[in-house]
Order: structure tokens, then sequence, then C-alpha cells
């Protein structure tokens, strides 16, 4: 009796262990997922520097100087050839691509959100039951989401740090990406689950905001519900987008919109830097459908190529890569 | 020297089921990308088969994204035999830092036999949407 019950132990326990990796199957598929859409992006880029070059003879060169009735003129006659506009993003993106990639080093993107009206609170959870304020992951006020990316000379990265920091250099959210993982110390070391504080990385082209803006300015361009339009100034060249949605949306869920009344549009201003190519701001407003807007966020950006890591920074990344080859 | 009792197979079959229980299921997007994941279907209570999925989508006109999570029945019923304990929906930057989530509250879980329920959320910042729950 008890062999035939250790008999039946065993049959139950290799279709339990059969039925997990049953299971794990779209887990992994997930993530596999993930890979072929950066793939997809990364080929798309390359693509893009093709159209770089055809399109350099659209972009005058920046005016020496500039003044308001200036100003007014240019908005009062933006440019509105859509595709004139997205070949001239993606050549101000090229712009910066050939200044930055090319050689081994760190490409740095700071992303500082300067306004928002939208309430950084509630917890971010896990079915663990662990959880953190959501404001200690992203302050309320003036967040900065920092980045290093480790490139080779084609622009892929293998190795890459993320920080979120206050004003005041508190740090937020802590993160690297080391051995094609990345790992989210910050929710590791609040007790959250290894599936929510680590994910697979494929070898990918570091990414630029002017770039990824590009390519999205270019996926979205031929919908019938969006418009482009786009006027220079001075050193700066500024693209307006304006959509209008084809059913009001609702931010948040209809227990708890995130919304003061459903958005029926919006309007996104990107400012470029005609010298660097350089993605300066972004600015989201919805247009609500009672009339009114809504700040959705306005973002200050930053790109830079350093070298090496600067010397204050390097430890949140060789501290955190020794801490986990230690684990391993 | 004293038998041991044999382990009852039902309960063997309620362990196997909460091993479902705790399974997290994770979809991925990115631009206007739509990304599904599920748990394939499985036959228990006299054949009735049980789905469970995710998703995430970039819309394309908008500054946002849309998560999505849904369970059904075949052939359909009310019973609860499956159900979302606990979902939740990220956006990510390129450096894997958290831009903005949905709140994980108990009254976003799903039931059973519901139909899609889903979520806006503001992708500003963001160049991936992250959706995971607990079926």
């Amino acid at each position: 009796m008890y062999l035939k019950n250790r008999y039946i132990l065993i049959a139950v326990f290799i279709a339990t262990m059969i039925m997990i990796v049953a299971w794990s199957m779209p887990w992994l598929q997930a993530n596999s997922d993930t890979e072929t859409a950066y793939v997809t992006n990364s080929i798309d880029a390359q693509q893009d520097q093709t159209v770089y070059a055809m399109a350099s003879n659209t972009l005058s060169e920046p005016a020496e100087k500039s003044d308001s009735s200036n100003h007014t003129q240019l908005e009062a006659n933006p440019m509105t050839d859509s595709a004139l506009i997205v070949s001239t993003v993606k050549e101000l993106a090229g712009r910066q691509e050939t200044a930055l990639l090319g050689k081994p080093g760190w490409i740095y993107v700071r992303r500082i959100e300067v306004a928002s009206d939208e309430q950084k609170q509630g917890e971010y959870g896990s079915p663990s039951g662990a959880s953190i304020p959501f404001a200690e992951l992203v302050p309320a006020q003036t967040p900065i989401f920092e980045g290093w990316s480790h490139v080779d000379e084609t622009g892929l990265y293998h190795e890459a740090l993320g920080l979120v920091l206050s004003p005041n250099g508190t740090i937020h959210q802590h993160s690297i990406l080391y051995d094609g993982t990345w790992t989210h110390l910050t929710l590791r070391d609040n007790g959250f689950p290894q599936e929510q504080y680590r994910s697979s990385h494929s070898v990918i082209k570091v990414h630029l905001p002017a770039s990824y803006t590009a390519q999205w300015l270019a996926e979205i361009v031929n919908l019938d519900n969006i418009t482009l339009t786009a006027y220079q100034l001075g050193e700066q060249y500024t693209v307006v987008k304006e959509s209008i949605y084809k059913e009001p949306f609702r931010l948040g869920s209809s227990e708890q919109p995130g919304l003061p009344a459903p958005a029926v549009g919006d309007k996104t201003t990107y400012i470029f830097d005609m010298q660097t190519g350089q993605l300066l701001s972004e600015e989201v407003y919805y247009i609500l459908e009672d009339g009114r807007t809504f700040l959705a966020g306005n973002s200050e950006y930053h790109v830079a190529f350093m070298p090496e890591l600067p010397p204050e920074k390097a430890p949140l990344y060789y501290d955190a890569v020794n801490t986990i080859m230690g684990e391993q | 020297m004293k038998d041991r009792k044999p382990i009852p197979f039902f309960f063997i079959s309620i362990m196997m089921f909460l091993t479902l229980g705790v399974f997290p299921m994770v979809a991925y997007a990115t631009h206007s990308y739509i990304k599904v994941n599920s748990i394939p279907r499985y036959g228990f209570l006299g054949g009735t088969s049980a789905h469970a999925e995710v998703k995430s989508a970039r819309i394309p006109e908008g500054p946002h994204g849309r998560c999505y999570i849904k369970s059904y029945t075949s052939p359909g019923t009310t019973i609860n035999v499956i159900g979302w304990t606990w979902w939740q929906c990220d956006v990510l930057d390129a450096n894997n830092n958290i831009v903005n989530t949905t709140q994980a509250l108990p009254a976003r879980a799903v039931t059973a036999s519901s139909t899609q329920d889903d979520i806006g959320i503001l992708f500003t910042g963001g160049v991936k949407i992250k959706t995971h729950g607990t079926a």
C-alpha cells in the first residue's frame, strides 16, 4: 500500500512539473514578443538613416537671431506639409545620431517633467502583497528620469543604468541592465517578486528621444485624424501634432477616471534644436469634451555622449553589478 | 508498523489548481504594437475550458495606451471558475524606469465570465507598456 501511494505521489509530482513548464510558455512568449518589437524598431531606425540623407536639403540654416514679431509671423504661417515635416524631423534626428553614435561610450538621456496636471498617487503593487506608494517611485514635483546606455560603435547597447531622482538628488528608482537582464533594484529591495523586478533585454539600438519621435511621427502621419504643423524660429524647429479621436478617451478606468472629462483630442508640441537635432521639449495637452484643456505633461530633454560613466554615478552601476553577480 | 494513509486524489487536484492560481502573466507593447498573452485553454469541470489573457496597446492617435484584461469560459458559464485576483499596468521608459502605473486595487480584479476590461494610461516619456496580472 505504501509503495503504491509512493508511485501515485511520484506521478503527481511529474505531472505538476510538466504543467508548470507548460504554463510558463506564455510568460516566455511575452518576453519574446518584446524582443521582436524592439528588433523591429532597431531595423526601422537603421532604414531611417537613408531617409535622413535624402532629406538633407529640406532644412534651412538656423537664423542668427529672432524677435517676437518674427515669432508671431512664423506661427501665423506655419508649414503644413506633413511629409516635409516628418522628413525634417528625421533629418534632425539623424543629425544627432551622427554626432553622438559611431564610437563606444555611454549615451546619457535626461528627461525632466517640468509640469503635469496628472496626479501621482496610489500604490504600486504586486501579487505578493508588496507595495510602495507611487509617489515614492516618481516624485510628484519635477521628477528627473535619467539613463546611461553603454553603446558600441553601431549604437547597440548591452549595459545601462536607469535612475529616477528628485531635484534634491534623492534616488527614487534604480535599475541596471547587465548580462541581458534588467534588474529594478528599488522594487527588489522593497520585497517585490522576481518576475516584477527582473526582465529580459535583447540587444537593441540606443533610444534617442529625437529618433523615437521621428519614428513615431512617421508611423502616424498618414492617419486621417492627425494634422502636423511646424515652424522654424531661430535655432529651434517646432512641430505641433493635433489629433481628433474617433471616440472620447477616458484616462484611467470608469471607476477612477484620470481626467476631469473624457478627452476628444490632444495637442502635442515638440521643439528641436536645429544645430544638434536634439529634442528639447515635449508638451502634451488633452482637449476635453467640455472644451477645457488638461496638461498631461511637459518634459525637457537633454542627451549627451560620455566616454565613461560620471564618477558619482559609476558606483551605482558597478556596485549593483557586483551585488547581482554575488547572488548568482 | 503503522500504515500511512493515501493522499486523497481530490486534495491533489486542489493543490494543482492553486498552482494555476498564482501564475503571473505579462504582456508588453511598444509603439502601436498590440501584444497579447494568454493562458491556453485547459479542461476541467466536465469539459469547460477557461481562458485568461492580458493585452497592451499604444494608441496611434494619442499620448496614451490601453491595458486590457479578460477572462472567459467556453462553453460560457456564470460559475466563477477562473478570475483575476490582481492586475496592474505599467509604462516604462527606455531605461527601465517606471513612468506611470495604474492603481492595483481589488476593485480592478476581473471575475470568471467577464467581458473585456480595460484601462487607459498616459504614455508620455514611456516607450513600453507592461500589463501583468495573476489568474
